[in-house]
């Protein structure tokens, strides 16, 4: 027996030797490959962030980098919030809580399928400045070994003021400054009680714990962290019930998320094709946008609320959620049209829901939005004017190796001759295809072109009545150049970056190319005029917009798309609302809905308040312009029997004296009458129609 | 000293453990063990052990990484400020606009200030720095008391040049071809050639007298945005023998070679002179006549 206890002992005595060379040999091997600490800590939070501005100057929005606060600008609340929740020993262990490892090793041994952590704050922090996230023994041998290095070199404070200026908690706010921005629009330093334990207890898992999508596991994580202060001894227990029933106004997620996403995403994306990923994220940029934040403000619910009558109008249930595919969507584009500053962009109905930008992104038909490009190459190509005579009847367009194209009007009817003014306030698609058969689809798309129309164009007759897909973008800048006489300011949104020493990097020119004769833009501008106050854009004035304004309506076949763009003489906005998958729009009584009906409401309601308190301007008139009435019917002056005559903007070379288009071949388009008065024998006699009775075609 | 025997029994084991010396140490481990958990000196050992080897470890982990992305990010930004800068610099130091072109063949922009602007173009010849840009137009733009920099970016065969206000709004543009910056540079350029070894001129050769007689046809604002310094010509020794008008339009000008005769000697020289002026000149001397007189006063 004796002997057998001497084996054991000695037995033992050799393990014990083994076991501690072991891991003598094993602690210099992992200190060996230990990462170094950086010194002094505070350095892991010195790397600037990229900072986007508004043009206001208001920050939009950080990316990398942290927004460091000393421990001294931090709410008491906070800090006891989080060492009661995280570490109650922090301020007496020394990189280690032995007794709650000892006590998490027996649960984790002990009790099945559960494991326990006991990681102070010291060892969080280690873990968070160098390993992974991977559960493994080696990682938190090495991350206790990094602790106790950081507890032996650094103080306490030190600690936990790179703690708690690094820890996630969602919302993309790193560390604590960032996050009571995020949440609760304030500093650190002025959070209280209940604000503390709110934030304090979602580091645990900062998508479990969201408020904004789990408000009630919030809340109830809030209480854990408070009776975590009242068992530590930080407050009373009354104080802890006061704060769990005070009220916590959290920052509106639309306002803190939505505001701009879509647009900061475009920038991000910018910014990382011109400087790379790297640049971007840690080169600590200064990016100053033309975002006008107010205006977006009123562009994101311009859109909501549009979006929100197109789902009654629809009779789309409420419980269908934001399904992208149940639910229509929306976009819209406001641009300075003097300067081609972006003021507003939604590229969606939620940003939340839908990152995909349909503002730029999307390349949709702008059906009859797309006329005014063919109304001015024919002005410019063929000397039409708004006062050309034209026919509205049908039309037999061949087309080489095809069938002859024959388009239709939205009415389905024909309303005899007309000025070309009332054919685009009307929207009428055989003038339109009369037209661009007169000069061409390529004079067409290099109109576009010039206006800054980037999407592939189809050189095909089409093309006048907007069957080439395009973006809100496009649509707004091309506009713009109608309402800037003809002056192309190319659409940007960056207009300075600098780096983080301010050196600038880049600064946008402010440079307009001629690409339109003025006075014919302006005569197309005057026809848009028309469009807005008396034809197919006439919601526009029915909601109150009375300011001088002008625009085009534009619905594509089978109501998949409705559009309005229209701009004053400062702002062009494009409004597009369809649904992302081939669907029509149409009313529970199965009407469509058009670009007056459907895009044009949320461009006013935007226009309303964009246009809020700003000067009311003209647009300005190009030398050479002169106006004259005239009759909608025949293009003469009005005479006794006129009603509803008509203003028209003509160049001097220019008179309302009935004259009639001729073909591309110099044949008249109006068929041959006798007489002053032309009057078709093939269609309805236009005798006795005024502009009011033509039907609102789109 | 005595040598070590093992027990022989229980109570000799038993005897041995509880002596004074086994008590001591086991007390001594014990108050080891409690003065660890209570003072963590062990921790703090191999905290300060792992501080003296801090220098020597690699700088790995997230945080590293994330360093040294940030190093690279500063380290792109400084080689794009570093260029923008050389080449800023060298523009600030030109002395004439070839020189600026030189920088810009560099593909990058600059900037100068308006004055800077000014002392290039004073150093043109006064002759023909108007055919780069009116003196009225820096007159106009420096009266306005807007023009706060000039912006240079590289452009086709040449630069362009926009003069900025400083909301960086452009209050007058410009393209400017090398070459005819070449020529202006040069001033009036003599070329000790005849106008049909000058392959520009080929079909366009009018003899003097019918070239100045349909010059003469024309106002005198016409004739002088053709040949805008004839005072130039008239100290010209020799007799003028023919004219040349070039097919080649650069920057809203045309170039015009005259051949001059001088003691047997041929040589031409060569001005540049407005596109719509030179314009007229050919249709008269091409045959056609003045349409309108209006067309002709602007």
């Amino acid at each position: 027996m004796i002997k057998l206890l001497r084996t054991v002992f000695y037995t033992a005595l050799v393990l014990s030797g083994l076991v501690l060379l072991s891991g003598v040999v094993f602690f210099f091997t992992v200190v060996r490959d230990l990462p170094r600490v950086p010194e002094p800590l505070s350095r892991i939070i010195e790397t600037p962030p990229t900072e986007i501005f508004a043009a206001s100057g208001e920050r939009l929005m950080i990316i990398g980098g942290r927004e460091a606060v000393p421990l001294n600008r931090v709410s008491q609340d906070f800090i006891n919030a989080v060492v009661a929740t995280e570490d109650h020993r922090f301020w007496k262990h020394h990189g280690i809580d032995k007794i709650r490892t000892v006590k998490a090793l027996g649960i984790t041994l002990f009790v099945p399928g559960k494991i326990q952590g006991a990681s102070t704050i010291t060892q969080q922090l280690a873990k968070n400045l160098f390993f992974s996230f991977k559960r493994r023994y080696i990682r938190k041998f090495r991350e206790l070994l990094v602790a106790l290095q950081v507890e032996s070199r650094f103080s306490k404070e030190e600690i936990l003021e790179a703690y708690i200026n690094q820890i996630p908690f969602g919302a993309r706010s790193h560390g604590i400054e960032q996050a009571a921005r995020a949440f609760f629009g304030k500093t650190a330093s002025e959070l209280n009680l209940a604000e503390s334990a709110l934030l304090a207890g979602l580091p645990k898992s900062p998508t479990r714990y969201n408020p904004y999508r789990h408000w009630e596991r919030a809340k109830q994580r809030q209480k854990v962290v408070l009776l975590r202060m009242v068992a530590t001894g930080y407050i009373s227990r009354p104080q802890a019930e006061i704060a769990s029933l005070a009220p916590i106004n959290l920052v509106p997620p639309r306002e803190r998320l939505d505001t701009g996403s879509h647009f900061l995403d475009m920038i991000v994306r910018d910014l990382e094709t011109t400087y790379g990923t790297d640049v971007v994220h840690h080169g600590g940029l200064k990016v100053y946008t033309t975002l006008d934040p107010q205006l977006q403000l009123y562009a994101t619910e311009a859109i909501r609320k549009g979006l929100q009558d197109l789902d009654s109008r629809l009779q789309l249930p409420a419980t269908t959620g934001e399904d992208t595919n149940t639910r229509p969507q929306g976009a819209l584009v406001a641009v300075d049209t003097k300067s081609g500053a972006l003021r507003a962009l939604v590229g969606g109905r939620s940003y939340l829901h839908s990152a995909y930008n349909r503002a730029i992104r999307n390349q949709r038909q702008p059906g009859s939005g797309f006329k005014p490009f063919t109304y001015y190459t024919a002005f410019e190509k063929r000397d039409l004017s708004p006062a050309t005579l034209m026919v509205d009847q049908p039309v037999t367009i061949p087309v080489k190796g095809a069938a002859d194209w024959q388009p239709r009007n939205f009415s389905r009817s024909f309303n005899g001759p007309m000025v070309l003014k009332v054919a685009l306030m009307k929207s009428v698609n055989t003038i339109a295809a009369q037209l661009i058969e007169q000069v061409g689809p390529p004079s067409v798309i290099e109109t576009a072109r010039r206006c800054g129309i980037e999407s592939p164009l189809a050189p095909v007759y089409s093309l006048a009545l907007g069957t080439s897909g395009v973006s809100p973008l496009e649509m707004a800048g091309a506009f713009a150049t109608f309402a800037n006489g003809g002056t192309h300011h190319r659409p940007y949104w960056i207009a300075r970056v600098e780096d983080a020493q301010g050196r600038i990097l880049e600064d946008h020119i402010v440079s307009g190319r001629r690409v339109l004769e003025p006075d014919r833009a302006y005569q197309v501008v005057d026809m848009m005029r028309g469009v807005v106050d008396r034809g197919s854009g006439a919601v526009v004035r029915r909601l109150g917009f009375n300011r001088p304004a002008a625009g085009k309506t534009g619905t594509t076949n089978n109501y998949y798309d409705a559009w309005f763009t229209g701009f004053t003489p400062t702002l062009c906005t494009s409004v597009w609302v369809g649904f992302d998958r081939e669907h029509a729009l149409k009313d529970k009584r199965g009407a469509g809905i058009t670009g007056g009906r459907g895009a044009a409401p949320i461009w006013t309601h935007f226009m309303l308040r964009a246009m809020e308190g700003a000067p009311t301007r003209n647009f300005t008139v190009p030398p050479g312009i002169h106006f004259e009435e005239v009759d909608p019917q025949t293009g003469r002056r009005p005479d006794a029997l006129t009603r509803n005559s008509l203003r028209l903007a003509l160049t001097v070379d220019q008179s309302a004296d009935g004259t009639m288009a001729t073909g591309a071949a110099g044949s008249s388009l109006i068929p041959p009458t006798t007489g002053d008065t032309p009057a078709p024998p093939a269609i309805p006699s236009a005798t006795g129609i005024t502009e009011e009775d033509l039907p609102l075609d789109d | 000293m005595d040598s070590w025997t093992a027990p022989h029994d229980f109570s000799e084991w038993l005897r041995r453990m509880f002596a004074i010396r086994p008590l001591a140490v086991t007390l001594l481990i014990c108050l080891v063990g409690i003065s660890e958990l209570r003072f963590d000196w062990a921790e703090q050992m191999v905290g300060r052990f792992l501080a003296t080897t801090n220098a020597s470890r690699p700088e790995s982990g997230s945080i590293w990484e994330k360093g040294h992305r940030a190093a690279s990010a500063h380290q792109t930004l400084d080689q794009i400020i570093t260029d923008k800068q050389t080449i800023q610099r060298e523009a600030r130091e030109a002395q004439n606009f070839s020189q600026i072109a030189r920088t810009l063949s560099k593909g990058q922009d600059v900037i100068l200030a308006a004055s800077h602007f000014q002392m290039l173009y004073n150093a043109l010849p006064p002759e023909r720095a108007g055919e780069l840009l009116s003196p009225y137009t820096l007159i106009r733009m420096h009266s306005q008391g807007q023009w706060d920099r000039t912006f240079f970016e590289p452009a086709d065969q040449g630069f362009s040049v926009y003069f900025l206000n400083r909301d960086n709004r452009v209050l007058h543009q410009l393209q400017i071809d090398n070459r005819l910056l070449e020529r202006i540079e040069q001033g009036e350029s003599v070329r000790s050639e005849r106008l049909d070894l000058l392959p520009q001129f080929s079909e366009r050769i009018y003899g003097a007298e019918r070239f100045f007689t349909a010059l003469e046809q024309m106002p005198e604002d016409l004739r002088r945005s053709i040949i805008p310094w004839p005072e130039n010509l008239l100290k010209a020794p020799g007799r003028i023998r023919r004219a040349g008008i070039s097919d080649e339009v650069l920057s809203g000008y045309i170039e015009i070679g005259l051949e001059i005769e001088d003691n047997q000697r041929t040589r031409v020289v060569l001005f540049q002179g407005r596109d719509w002026a030179v314009g007229r000149l050919r249709a008269l001397l091409e045959g056609e006549q003045f349409q309108n007189e209006i067309e002709f006063t602007r």
